[in-house]
């Protein structure tokens, strides 16, 4: 099953602390009058609370962000009991809840301390303004005892859910699973160098992992079966094309043309490019993945896309479309640089090549690629000489604006000769003046650059082959260029400001946060 | 309701509370209407509060804690924060407000009223018809 960051919540675990007095009686942090200080008050005032605690969880917490459990009440007298019963009970709940949020008071603090120790798992307490003193006391205990217990102290519930929304990115990021089809060693491909060369770092940094099918068995999965199996696993039932998927495909490919402002792409080429996404999904659905990456030379120099007439990028683009990272080059590290992104963001990415625009000393532009650059927008790159970067790949996709609805596009060609290889073309003229996130995990994950920068203008748009770019502006190109030598060459990007939220992902997952 | 009290406001505020018993007698005089109950239950909260005069139409027991310290901030501040009962927990005003008159409800009527129903006048006068309504109450 292909699980989308979209669809990943959080499980919360509520626990409410109570306090009852068995005594009337009044002393140095018990004051009071007449029926206040009766036995019974106690347990109607924190009925009172637990209402108020229900009410808090369910106004507060968007049901996107997290599944709210049944609340767990743990109750002590003035006798200062302390009952194992109770750690019995949370014990139960451990195995699958991410996150707890504890309401305390004044004598229950202890067992909120307890808690972090027994079970080191994140929690919170109820914000500050309802637990008056009881975060910095117990965070304090916490920090105090140096193990690392991942306690958070919020002022207002505002920023618990915020913050939750950080650790369900976290989540998403820790629980992705992506497949790599690979053509010779597992590792990198011979255009992406700054790939995750050994795959175990990033599992050890975000907790990501990978699952593998070999390129060729799976090009050989985009046609039609054959009774005798494929030449790489004969005699093997395998995920080839059906007479279904067929249909669907035609459809689909009848869809995108229908819909396409331009069409400069043969329709059966749309189909050829249509089948390897189809094959890449039921991979990744029995592989229960949610991200992909294939090698470009490594593949291409099979010669087998020539052959078949297909290239990968509309796979990649239709998986960004949907809210699945894809990459080209066999970039790990970019697929789950765009999972990050996706996460906090709940936007689509795009990806590419991404390189600082700079003059040459005869003062012309001399960075490759711009000829796509419409003529009128050129003035632009003067205007914003010193600050330009771009991000260029031939994986656009029509949802940068909206997740749900595909602004305008047309389709193109990746191949010149021959003409194969169906690629979406998005005109990045569209949004000038937009912000955008701008992202990438190293090589070994364990540093994550954020930045951020407003787009000039698009290039590309009319081109066929590895075309279309978002020019952007940055504060500071000199800076971003020195600090992207840290993490890589393709970068990701989302529309948007999110770089708040990414960084404090990066702090989540415990690894060094580049920003620029 | 108006009862044309005067003297210094701690003072109607004493009598307002003191006049509040009379509504608890009535319904232990006939607790099988529940309506009279309600009536009187609502009439009760209202002296207890101090809010005859403003005779709130909300039947919420956590909105007319809110409106009465509201109101004896305005009249009375020093009493009203020294009044009530307060300790390092911060306990909110409305919330004590609301716990004591649970707890007066249940010692003068000697019934229980469960947390899940004590929200709304009308909760709190079913609960005690149920229990005043019994055989041998």
């Amino acid at each position: 099953m292909i699980t989308k960051a979209d669809d990943v919540r959080l499980v919360v675990q509520p626990i409410f602390l109570e306090m009852e007095h068995l005594y009337k009686y009044e002393g140095p942090c018990r004051v009071g009058q007449g029926e206040a200080l009766e036995v019974g008050f106690d347990a109607i005032r924190n009925a009172e609370w637990y209402k108020r605690f229900q009410k808090k969880l369910v106004d507060n917490i968007p049901d996107e962000v997290a599944e709210v459990r049944d609340i767990i009440r743990i109750k002590r007298t003035d006798n200062w009991d302390q009952e194992e019963e109770w750690w019995d009970r949370i014990a139960q709940t451990t195995g699958d809840t991410d996150f707890y949020i504890i309401h305390s008071f004044l004598g229950l603090d202890d067992i909120a301390v307890e808690f972090g120790e027994r079970f080191n798992k994140p929690f919170s307490l109820e914000p500050e303004y309802e637990n008056p003193c009881s975060t910095t006391s117990v965070g304090a205990a916490l920090n105090a005892r140096g193990r690392g217990y991942e306690f958070y102290g919020f002022r207002t519930w505002g920023e618990l859910v915020w913050q939750l929304r950080i650790l369900r990115a976290r989540k998403v990021v820790r629980t992705s699973r992506i497949l790599m089809a690979p053509r010779n060693g597992a590792a990198l491909s011979f255009s992406g160098v700054d790939g995750a060369y050994d795959v175990e770092e990033l599992t050890h940094n975000l907790g990501c992992r990978f699952r593998y099918i070999s390129i060729h068995e799976l090009l050989d999965q985009t046609s039609l079966a054959s009774p005798e199996g494929n030449h790489t696993t004969p005699g093997r039932d395998t995920w080839d094309i059906t007479d279904d998927d067929m249909r669907e495909i035609e459809a689909m490919a009848d869809d995108l043309i229908a819909h396409a402002e331009e069409v400069e792409v043969e329709r059966r080429y749309v189909i050829n490019s249509l089948k390897f996404f189809k094959t890449v999904r039921k991979h990744m659905d029995r592989l229960d993945c949610n991200g992909f990456t294939a090698p470009c030379p490594d593949s291409c120099s099979t010669r087998r896309l020539n052959e078949e007439q297909f290239t990968f990028c509309l796979a990649h683009s239709l998986n960004m479309r949907a809210g699945l990272p894809s990459a080209c080059e066999y970039d790990a590290c970019s697929v789950i640089t765009q999972q990050a992104l996706i996460a906090v963001s709940g936007q689509r990415c795009f990806m590419g090549n991404t390189m600082p625009i700079v003059k040459e000393s005869d003062g012309r532009w001399a960075t490759f690629g711009l000829g796509g650059i419409e003529e009128e927008d050129m003035p632009l790159l003067d205007e914003h000489e010193g600050h330009l970067y771009m991000m260029v790949h031939s994986v656009p996709n029509p949802r940068m604006n909206d997740p749900e609805q595909d602004a305008p596009y047309s389709l193109r060609h990746f191949a010149e000769e021959k003409g194969f290889g169906a690629v979406y073309r998005y005109d990045f003229n569209r949004d000038k003046g937009k912000v955008i996130t701008v992202a990438r995990f190293s090589p070994d994950g364990s540093k994550l650059l954020v930045t951020k920068g407003t787009i000039v203008c698009g290039n590309g748009f009319r081109q066929h082959s590895c075309n279309t770019a978002i020019v952007f502006a940055v504060n500071d190109q000199e800076d971003l260029f020195q600090k992207q030598m840290q993490v890589g060459n393709h970068l990701a990007t989302v529309y948007g400001d999110y770089t708040k939220e990414m960084e404090a992902l990066g702090r989540s997952l415990g690894i060094e946060v580049i920003t620029a | 309701m108006g009862d044309g009290m005067c003297g210094s406001i701690k003072e109607q505020i004493v009598a307002s509370s003191e006049k509040s018993l009379e509504f608890l007698a009535a319904i232990r005089g006939r607790p099988n209407d529940v309506r009279f109950v309600s009536e009187n239950l609502k009439a009760f909260v209202l002296h207890r509060f101090f809010l005859v005069d403003e005779n709130p139409s909300t039947e919420d027991i956590a909105e007319l804690s809110r409106l009465s310290i509201e109101k004896l901030l305005e009249v009375n501040r020093q009493g009203a924060l020294q009044d009530l009962s307060n300790n390092c927990a911060g306990v909110s005003s409305e919330t004590m407000k609301k716990a004591l008159l649970i707890m007066t409800l249940q010692k003068k009527l000697d019934v229980s009223i469960p947390a899940e129903e004590n929200d709304t006048v009308s909760q709190i006068a079913t609960a005690i018809v149920r229990q005043l309504a019994q055989p041998g109450r």
